[in-house]
């Protein structure tokens, strides 16, 4: 099996991703992906694993530091690395080209002191722009490391890194500057005129430098605060070691000097209590009172002057189903009387409709007849099942499961077989 | 439900809006000074008043009235805290010692679950603080241990899931405000300050 060496595997992953690399290389910093597209979803997967790229927040995300300053390094750009590595050949090139212009001019060849003072210009110019492009890319870096706002091993070190790298920028300045101060420099005129517009142009280096260290500053600053409060909250945890039982009773009285302590608990949320009376006339405020109110059930205050409404008694659930009972009660009697007296069957729709009791719904009259014949009810004494029988009428529809509705009842006397009842009703219903 | 509704309901349930885990209404309440006032009347009118962390990263609600009842209420946090500063030191010191740095964590800062499964299964003594940290709840497997905890601090709003499929978690602003409570009680107690007795500093001087 032909087995790829892991660097040409590395190499090969990171080359499938490299549209990728290069739009968020090219945002100089944080860039937001379309991770719903497939094709970067699975760029973005890749380079992940290969901990390249790191995820800010949603979809945005960075290269990794290391990585982004290797490309860096490979473009050969105007950055930090290639500048500061590089300042030595710049002056080695200024150095040079200088000796063959001053022997030029020793010699008078004004062609090749021509050439070379166009040379010397082109490379002071090259060097300024280097100054300038790196500490403007520098102090860039710094400020988008300074508001990542979180102090973890990793930032520390790329600040550290970044503090390095403006120490070894001003000591590259400085030795421009140092090398230009040369002796042999002071008595040229074009190389005064050159250092005079080099040091001109890179007044704007020097703000950028300190702008730079102010916020490498503020950092370390951050980071040694930080090192403070782990300090005292160490402290803390070794006076809880040693003092378990201490309740810092005697704090108690000045917590209101701290803002923290003036915020609701989290284990007091459930009791949350306003004291105020929100004016939900205010439609500034309607959308978010509305649930508010409901949470914290606070009643309105409003300006009308009360008045009550004059009550009106209306007839609960609970009213119209004792009405009910007692309706159905009365009626239970009345056939009761009646089938006892005809010794005939009664239909318990036809009872309802006589006794007119329309009011009662049929389906509450047959639950109530069964309930009270099921349950064994006595009435003066006598249990309605040895004085009557209660036969249903059932609606069996096709595919019959065992399940029917009751459709109507009959009320007969206990003599009345179902062979009777249906016989009295002439095969109208078919009782079993 | 609008950007406003959002962010008061938020705040009055004594939440915290921090920059790092609810990123856009941090950035409505510091871009936009209309949507700002309008929060700020509402919570006026319900006696409270917005305030930004120590960072400016977090804003949260305080009552704005120092009454009888207020005071009570601060009591009472200022209790559960103390309650609560055991588990909220082992957590700091557990995170520090996972993550290889001598600061504590803080807000902001991320925890990846696989980085902490490596650190605890390479580290005895992570394992048992972890063990600590859960009580009973605590079980040979570590990658269970490390979840438990994770989710316990995710309840808690003390840490939110950054990334769902690297699961990547990160602090929210609620931890900067435990540490600020917890060190107003050292600096109350004067804990830990012994060393820096100005009268001993001067003494030394002099000595010198």
């Amino acid at each position: 099996m032909n087995s790829k060496h892991p660097v040409i595997r590395l190499i090969e992953d990171i080359y499938s991703s490299r549209e990728l690399i290069a739009t968020l290389y090219d945002s100089e910093g944080e860039g937001v992906l379309d991770a719903d597209d497939p094709s970067t979803k699975r760029q973005i997967n890749k380079l992940s694993n290969l901990q390249l790229l790191i995820s800010l927040h949603g979809d945005s995300y960075y290269l990794e530091s290391d990585f982004t300053r290797l490309i860096d390094k490979g473009l050969r750009q105007d950055t930090i690395s290639y500048l500061n590595s590089d300042v030595g050949n710049e002056i080695k090139k200024i150095n040079h080209v200088f000796d063959i212009y001053h022997d030029a001019r020793i010699k008078g060849q004004i062609s090749i002191v021509r050439k070379n003072e166009r040379e010397l210009t082109k490379l002071f110019i090259a060097i300024t722009q280097r100054f300038n492009a790196t500490a403007e890319e520098l102090f860039k870096r710094v400020q988008a490391n300074y508001g990542k706002m979180d102090y973890g091993n990793d930032r520390a070190r790329e600040n550290k890194f970044y503090q390095d790298e403006l120490e070894q920028l001003k000591e590259s300045y400085h030795q421009v500057d140092k090398f230009l101060d040369a002796e042999v420099f002071q008595n040229d005129q074009l190389m005064i005129n050159l250092s005079i517009s080099y040091k001109g142009r890179t007044m704007g280096f020097f703000d950028k430098v300190s702008r730079t260290l102010t916020l490498l500053k503020e950092f370390a600053y951050r980071a040694r605060e930080q090192e403070i409060r782990t300090e005292k909250l160490r402290a803390l945890l070794d006076h809880i070691e040693m003092h378990p039982t201490d309740n810092f009773e005697d704090t108690e009285n000045a917590v209101l000097q701290c803002p923290v302590f003036m915020q609701m608990s989290d284990r007091m949320k459930s009791t949350i209590k306003i004291r105020s009376y929100p004016n939900i006339d205010n439609d500034d405020f309607e959308e978010a009172y509305g649930e508010m109110i409901e949470k914290i059930s606070v009643p309105s205050l409003s300006s009308e002057p009360f008045s009550r409404e004059p009550s009106i008694a209306k007839d609960t659930d609970l009213i119209k189903r004792v009405r009910e009972q007692s309706r159905a009660d009365k009626l239970l009697i009345t056939v009761l009387k009646q089938v006892i007296s005809s010794n005939k069957p009664i239909l318990a729709s036809d009872a309802l409709s006589d006794m007119d009791q329309m009011s009662m719904s049929l389906e509450y009259w047959l639950y109530f007849l069964r309930k009270n014949y099921s349950n064994n009810r006595r009435i003066g004494r006598r249990k309605i099942r040895a004085i009557l029988n209660i036969v249903p009428i059932l609606d069996i529809k096709e595919g019959y499961s065992g399940n029917a509705i009751m459709k109507n009842v009959v009320i007969c006397p206990t003599s009345y077989s179902h062979q009777a009842i249906n016989q009295y009703y002439h095969g109208k219903f078919d009782v079993k | 439900m609008s950007y406003k509704t959002e962010i008061v309901k938020k705040l009055l349930d004594a939440g915290v809006i921090c920059v790092f885990a609810h990123h856009e209404n941090y950035q409505r309440l510091v871009q936009d000074d209309d949507l700002l006032e309008s929060v700020q009347n509402i919570l006026a009118s319900l006696d409270r008043k917005l305030i930004q962390s120590e960072s400016g990263n977090a804003f949260f609600a305080v009552n704005a009235e120092l009454n009888t009842d207020t005071k009570k209420e601060a009591k009472e946090y200022f209790r559960y805290l103390v309650k609560d500063a055991r588990y909220y030191l082992d957590i700091l010191e557990f995170f520090a010692e996972s993550c290889q740095q001598d600061i504590y964590i803080q807000a902001g800062e991320k925890i990846q679950f696989s980085d902490l499964a490596r650190s605890l299964t390479h580290s005895n003594s992570l394992q048992e603080r972890l063990k600590r940290l859960l009580g009973n709840r605590a079980d040979s497997d570590v990658s269970k241990m490390a979840s438990r905890l994770l989710d316990d601090l995710v309840k808690s709003e003390l840490l939110f899931l950054q990334d769902s499929q690297r699961l990547i978690y990160r602090f929210t602003g609620k931890l900067e405000l435990i540490q600020q409570g917890l060190i107003f009680i050292v600096e109350q107690n004067r804990l830990g300050m012994e060393h820096t007795d100005p009268e001993d500093n001067l003494q030394k001087g002099l000595r010198v």
